[in-house]
């Protein structure tokens, strides 16, 4: 008999909401500081979704329309989003697979537009939450990105217990923009949130971020022309952040290198970030604080991982870290090379094929008993 | 026995057409479409080519579309031969085939309408089919990447006098454009597509010339509101994403048939490029008096004549049917009578 699906108890939820009840400010501390700080430490991007698209209607409806728990709801918004991005990935390897498929079977064609539909729809519907959640960050500091006088960056006052929050807004808007446009638009993210989103970056320090803002900003440098600073290369600066960051245990501005290197479908920088990547786990451990953002990075690498693998093979990363391209590469050389072993079958050792003449009937020999089969294995 | 032998024929027939159309289809080779989206993947082209590259696997050919957010390298891989296709604006494959290039000719088609009428009738007529090969190069579509409109830090410079002495930006590889801003007398600052945002709203130009998807991403608006700017609503040029092929890398019937098939797809593309537009908040936008319509209309054609006659960038037949679906549209322009183009 399946057992019943788990809930809060009543009373607890009532105590809850009764002490945050029509006080936007408690909720989004009781949010921050116990909710994310916990959610954060826990490697389990399931559970963070799920917890996100629990909490986004009940945070809301706690407090007065006028009153909102705006950095609560950057938080729920945002973690519920991540529901959704297995659902592009899946619906993205579809697509890759039939592709792969397409020259043998012409009936992968209804898979391919099949994938591509599931893919679009996924994206718009994550797009809408983590629109949701830009939006409730800029309700919560106002707009983003403004300039003074002087062109410089305009940063509103930030709480340092906030500025995760603020990070998870920024994240949310560069990603609101991404999975719109891969949509088809259906939201219209304006195209100018990214160039407010690479001034916003820098209100908040990028050490203590692992570097995070830095990768944001240099990954709108890359993918707008011309809209970083003069004499700076943007995927040089992108990759300094990622590997800077990576130092740190939380790889997020790794694998923002691999979502801006792929979208700009720069394989061969995509490759070089996963390598690094599977590197930087074997060389540096996660740090358990931020064990869920270190999580999702490994997601997203693996993901593009899965998807250079698809192309090429048909199916998705076995060993992360390793490359389809290595293993043509290998195959190409003699195994002794790749190997550095001495290759057991280079020299023929036969003057001509030995299986070519019937062999000669072999002498008699006496007869030996013949071996015992094994006997049959018992059925359970 | 006649029928068992009819039987026999029929079944023969038919398992010789699957075997071969399965061993055409398995002997189908990847091809690449090096495509230029500046919103890489996640672009709105991307996607349209992504779509067209599955009606291309439905005719037997495996299209994989590979994204570029930089238009002269895919270019450049297109020529280096690490792509059997490429997808990029019309002046930068001018080096290739200067006729379907031509379609991008400065005010040669005013509205968004004569470019589709155009673009239909290019994937419709044979004759059009051969002007569009040159060598191993083919154009098989056309999609609209926006009408080029006049983004000026002030507004009052609306006339053609106006422009002269201010500095525009201009990019180094469009002929068209350098022959146009010397006409007008003003000032040729040569700029990229990635000096052009930042030239504009910092002053270093006066003026510059982008289609409407540009205005976000380069937050344009900062140049125009510095000093009173506008945006001159008398469409400079058509600019067009154009699809290029290798021919002798696809079946013979494929060109043909991929042009009417993106034909198809303009309408996808142009309500991009109007959405664009309508996103641009009216106050920029300045509007011709009809009365001095008729001097950017003579500008337009003189350089149109320069660039044909002297320069060579030019394809006159492209010219002379651009200029015959105006006059279809309007037989009372003056052009109509004289036939210079």
């Amino acid at each position: 008999m399946a057992s019943p699906p788990t809930s809060p108890r009543p009373a607890a939820v009532l105590l809850l909401a009764g002490g945050l009840l029509g006080c936007g400010p408690k909720v989004d501390r009781f949010t921050v500081d116990r909710v994310l700080a916990r959610g954060l430490a826990v490697p389990d991007l399931g559970m963070v979704c799920g917890v996100g698209q629990s909490l986004a209607h009940p945070l809301a409806a706690l407090t007065a329309a006028d009153n909102p728990p705006k950095r609560a709801m950057v938080v729920a918004e945002v973690s519920a989003a991540l529901c959704h991005e297995p659902d592009v990935w899946e619906a993205e390897l579809a697509g890759a697979r039939a592709r792969h498929h397409l020259p043998l079977d012409g009936g992968r064609i209804e898979e391919l537009r099949d994938a591509r539909i599931r893919e679009k729809r996924a994206h718009t519907l994550a797009a809408r939450r983590f629109l949701r959640g830009f939006e409730s960050m800029e309700a919560a500091w106002g707009p983003i990105g403004e300039v003074s006088g002087d062109a410089a960056p305009v940063c509103p006052r930030i709480a340092e217990k906030d500025e995760i929050v603020y990070l998870l807004g920024l994240f949310g808007g560069l990603n609101a923009l991404l999975h719109d446009r891969a949509g088809g638009g259906e939201l219209g993210v304006p195209l100018d949130l990214l160039p407010r989103i690479a001034r916003a970056t820098t209100c908040l320090d990028d050490d203590r971020w692992w570097q995070v803002p830095a990768a944001f900003r240099s990954g709108v440098w890359a993918t707008i022309p011309g809209s970083g600073p003069d004499g700076i290369d943007p995927w040089a600066a992108l990759d300094d952040a990622a590997s800077a960051g990576a130092a740190q245990g939380v790889r997020l501005a790794r694998a923002v290198q691999v979502l801006i290197a792929g979208n700009a479908d720069r394989v061969d920088l995509v490759e070089k970030a996963i390598v690094a990547h599977a590197q930087s786990l074997s060389e540096t451990s996660i740090d358990p604080r931020w064990a869920l953002l270190d999580t999702y990075a490994l997601y997203v690498s693996r993901h593009h991982s899965d998807l250079l693998w698809t192309e090429a093979e048909g199916l998705r990363t076995a060993d992360f870290g390793v490359l389809p391209s290595q293993l043509s590469e290998e195959s190409s050389g003699s195994p002794a090379e790749s190997s550095g072993q001495a290759d057991p079958f280079a020299a023929d050792p036969f003057a001509a094929d030995p299986f070519a003449a019937e062999p000669a009937e072999p002498p008699e020999a006496p007869s030996a008993p013949p071996a015992e089969e094994p006997p049959p294995a018992e059925e359970q | 026995m006649v029928r068992s032998f009819l039987k026999r024929s029929l079944h023969l027939a038919l398992g010789l057409t699957a075997g071969l159309v399965f061993s055409a289809s398995a002997q189908a080779e990847s091809r690449v479409l090096c495509a230029y989206d500046p919103g890489g993947k996640s672009g709105d082209y991307y996607a349209i080519l992504e779509d067209f590259s599955i009606w291309a696997g439905a005719q037997g050919v495996d299209l994989t579309v590979r994204a570029y957010t930089d238009e002269e390298t895919a270019t450049k891989d297109y020529e280096a031969g690490q792509c059997d296709g490429v997808v990029a604006t019309g002046v930068r494959l001018q080096r290739f085939n200067r006729f379907p290039s031509t379609i991008e000719a400065i005010g040669a088609l005013p509205d968004y309408a004569l470019l589709q009428q155009m673009v239909n009738t290019l994937a419709n007529y044979e004759s059009a089919a051969k002007k569009l090969r040159s060598g191993d190069h083919e154009t098989i579509g056309f999609l609209p990447a926006g009408a080029v409109y006049l983004f000026v830090r002030d507004r009052s410079k609306d006339t053609t006098g106006e422009l002269a002495g201010i500095r525009i930006a201009t990019m180094d590889y469009d002929k068209a454009s350098m022959v146009m801003v010397d006409r007008v007398g003003s000032i040729v600052v040569p700029a990229d597509l990635g000096s052009i945002g930042p030239k504009f709203n910092n002053g270093d130009v006066d003026a510059c010339y982008v289609s409407a998807p540009a205005f976000r991403p380069f937050e344009l608006w900062r140049g125009l509101d510095a000093a009173g700017g506008g945006i001159l609503r008398a469409p400079l040029a058509q600019a067009t994403l154009q699809v290029m092929i290798r021919p002798s890398r696809f079946p013979e019937s494929f060109p043909a048939a991929a042009r009417k098939d993106l034909a198809g797809r303009f309408d996808t593309a142009l309500a991009l490029v109007k959405k664009a537009e309508a996103d641009i908040p009216s106050k920029y936008w300045v509007d011709i008096p009809a009365d001095r319509l008729g001097e950017w209309e003579e500008l337009f054609q003189a350089v149109r004549l320069k660039l044909r006659d002297d320069v060579g960038a030019y394809d006159g037949m492209m010219l002379g049917v651009m200029r015959k679906l105006r006059c279809s549209a309007d037989a009372s322009r003056s052009e109509c009578a004289e036939q210079k183009e």
